[in-house]
C-alpha cells in the first residue's frame, strides 16, 4: 500500500507543458495537450507564474458526492479519486463541481475524465524536468507549512470575492 | 411543434382517417366539436393521408423535411469572467442542492486562475519581504 501523494511546486515550473502532453500521450495516446488532464496555467498575464492543475484527490470530494450514477469512487489503495467511463452518463456534473476545474471532458467519446494517478506511476512526474511535479510520499511533505500556506491563500481568495 | 398539421381547408371528411395504413390517424365526436388525431409513434410517414386529402389541407413538409423541434427553453449561465455559457440556472440548482453550497461560476480555466490569482498575490508578497529584508 502507497501513500504517496502527487505534490506540485509552481516556485519550479517553468510553464513548457512537457506534463501536459505526457499525460495526453499516456491516457489518449496523442501528444495533444487538448486532452491532457493536468493543465499548466499562467503566463505574463499572471507575473510570469505558471502553476500546473490537476486533480488534487480531494478527501471529500464534490465530484463525488454529486455523481448521479456513482461512476466516481475512492481507491484507498492509491489514496485516490478514480471515476469509471463505463459507469459515466456524461451530465458534466463533477465538470461543473470540481472547485479547481481539475475535471476535463471527452466529448468525441462522451464521458468526463480526471488524473488517475497512472496507477501510482505517474506519466507527469517523469516528464517535468524542473522537479515541480513530483509524488512523494505523505509523511515526507510539510504538513504544517503546507497548511500555512493554504491558510494564506484562503485569505487571498476570500478577499478576491 | 407538430409534424402533422392540417391548414384551414380541412373539413373534417375522415378521408385520411379512413386510408392510414397504420392507424396514426383517428378523431373524436364530442359535443359540437369533432377533433381529428395523430399519433407519431404509430405514423409510417408514408404521406398517404397527403396524397389522398380532398381538401389538399394535410401538411407533410414537417415529416418530409424533418426540422428540428424546441424541446424546451431555459436560462443559461455563463462564466462570471470571460462569459463563455456554463450551463443552465436548473443545473446550477441540482448542483448547489447536491453540494449545499453556492457554486461560482467559472469556467475550468477561470476556476484556475482565480487559485493562480492568490499565488500570484502570494509571490508578489514573498518578493516585496525578500526586498525589505536585504
Amino acid at each position: 500500500m502507497t501513500m504517496n501523494i502527487l505534490s506540485i511546486n509552481p516556485r519550479n515550473c517553468d510553464g513548457c507543458g512537457e506534463c501536459e502532453t505526457a499525460c495526453a500521450e499516456k491516457h489518449s495516446g496523442v501528444p495533444d495537450k487538448a486532452r491532457s488532464r493536468i493543465r499548466v496555467v499562467g503566463g505574463k498575464d499572471y507575473g510570469r507564474l505558471f502553476v500546473p492543475f490537476t486533480c488534487r484527490q480531494c478527501d471529500e470530494p464534490p465530484c463525488m458526492s454529486i455523481c448521479p450514477s456513482s461512476a466516481i469512487y475512492k481507491d484507498d489503495d492509491l489514496n485516490r479519486i478514480v471515476l469509471d467511463p463505463n459507469k459515466c452518463v456524461g451530465c458534466k456534473m463533477c465538470f461543473s463541481a470540481c472547485p479547481f476545474g481539475a475535471i476535463g471532458f471527452d466529448s468525441t467519446r462522451g464521458f468526463a475524465v480526471k488524473c488517475d494517478l497512472c496507477e501510482g506511476d505517474p506519466e507527469c512526474v517523469h516528464a517535468c524536468k524542473k522537479d515541480a511535479i513530483t509524488y512523494i510520499e505523505g509523511y515526507k511533505l510539510n504538513y504544517i507549512r503546507m497548511n500555512e500556506s493554504a491558510n494564506k491563500h484562503y485569505a487571498v481568495l476570500r478577499n478576491q470575492v | 411543434m407538430s409534424f402533422f398539421s392540417v391548414n384551414s381547408n380541412c373539413n373534417g371528411c375522415l378521408a385520411c382517417v379512413q386510408n392510414c395504413p397504420a392507424n396514426a390517424l383517428s378523431h373524436r365526436d364530442e359535443g359540437n366539436s369533432r377533433t381529428l388525431l395523430h399519433n407519431m409513434a404509430l405514423c409510417a410517414r408514408c404521406g398517404n393521408c397527403w396524397r389522398i386529402c380532398p381538401q389538399k389541407a394535410v401538411r407533410f413538409e414537417g415529416i418530409l423535411n424533418g426540422g428540428w423541434d424546441e424541446v424546451t427553453t431555459m436560462e443559461l449561465i455563463h462564466c462570471a469572467v470571460c462569459g463563455e455559457p456554463l450551463y443552465t440556472d436548473g443545473f446550477k440548482k441540482t448542483l448547489d442542492g447536491k453540494l449545499n453550497y453556492d457554486l461560482e461560476t467559472l469556467c475550468p480555466l477561470h476556476k484556475k486562475t482565480f487559485s493562480l490569482n492568490a499565488w500570484r498575490h502570494l509571490a508578489s508578497d514573498e518578493k516585496a519581504s525578500e526586498r525589505s529584508e536585504g
